[in-house]
């Protein structure tokens, strides 16, 4: 059985911080 | 004192330093152990250095403040090879799934066999993408096409 690509990976997102700074 | 740490983690954040963003996250959450946004960022500190695990943990410890982290819960569960967690986590967002949710389910379609459904999230996938990744996103595709017949 083949191995998919992990694109999942690529949509983490680090948070926005513009609110805390 | 928390704001100059939230400035020193963006910068962190920014240059992808996530062993030090980590630690930041740490000393933010050691003054004040109920900052969202913190915790937040340290989930996902942790998955960027692999640390599935411990970022799972410290989701499920802090239930109220990452209730809303679907994707990040689920994407932990599926490198955790808890395929059947990850596949319950998308199938309890009470919405519609955005893109980078459905992305993930498409994975975990096809680690469970249900290759229909897989095929069926990349069709819809590929059609409203223009990103850099259509042509890997293809070949996902055309892999689980593949599979199932
Ligand atoms: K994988």
């Amino acid at each position: 059985k083949p191995i998919l690509f992990d694109l999942a990976l690529n949509h983490l997102i680090f948070p926005s911080l513009d609110d805390k700074v | 004192q928390i704001r100059p740490l939230y400035a020193e983690l963006q910068k962190y954040g920014q240059t992808q330093d996530w062993d030090r963003a980590l630690k930041t996250t740490r000393k933010i959450l050691g003054i004040s152990s109920n900052e969202k946004k913190a915790t937040h960022c340290k989930i996902v500190c942790l998955m960027q250095l692999d640390k599935f695990d411990e970022a799972l943990n410290t989701i499920v410890k802090n239930a109220i403040d990452t209730a809303d982290l679907f994707f990040e819960r689920a994407y932990c569960e599926y490198r955790l090879n808890r395929i059947e967690d990850a596949y319950n986590t998308l199938k309890s967002i009470d919405r519609e799934l955005n893109e980078r949710e459905q992305e993930l389910l498409a994975q975990v379609l096809f680690k469970l066999e249900k290759y229909n459904e897989c095929v069926g999230y990349y069709r819809s996938l590929l059609k409203n993408n223009q990103d850099e990744y259509q042509s890997t996103r293809h070949a996902n595709f055309i892999a689980a096409l593949a599979t199932w017949k």
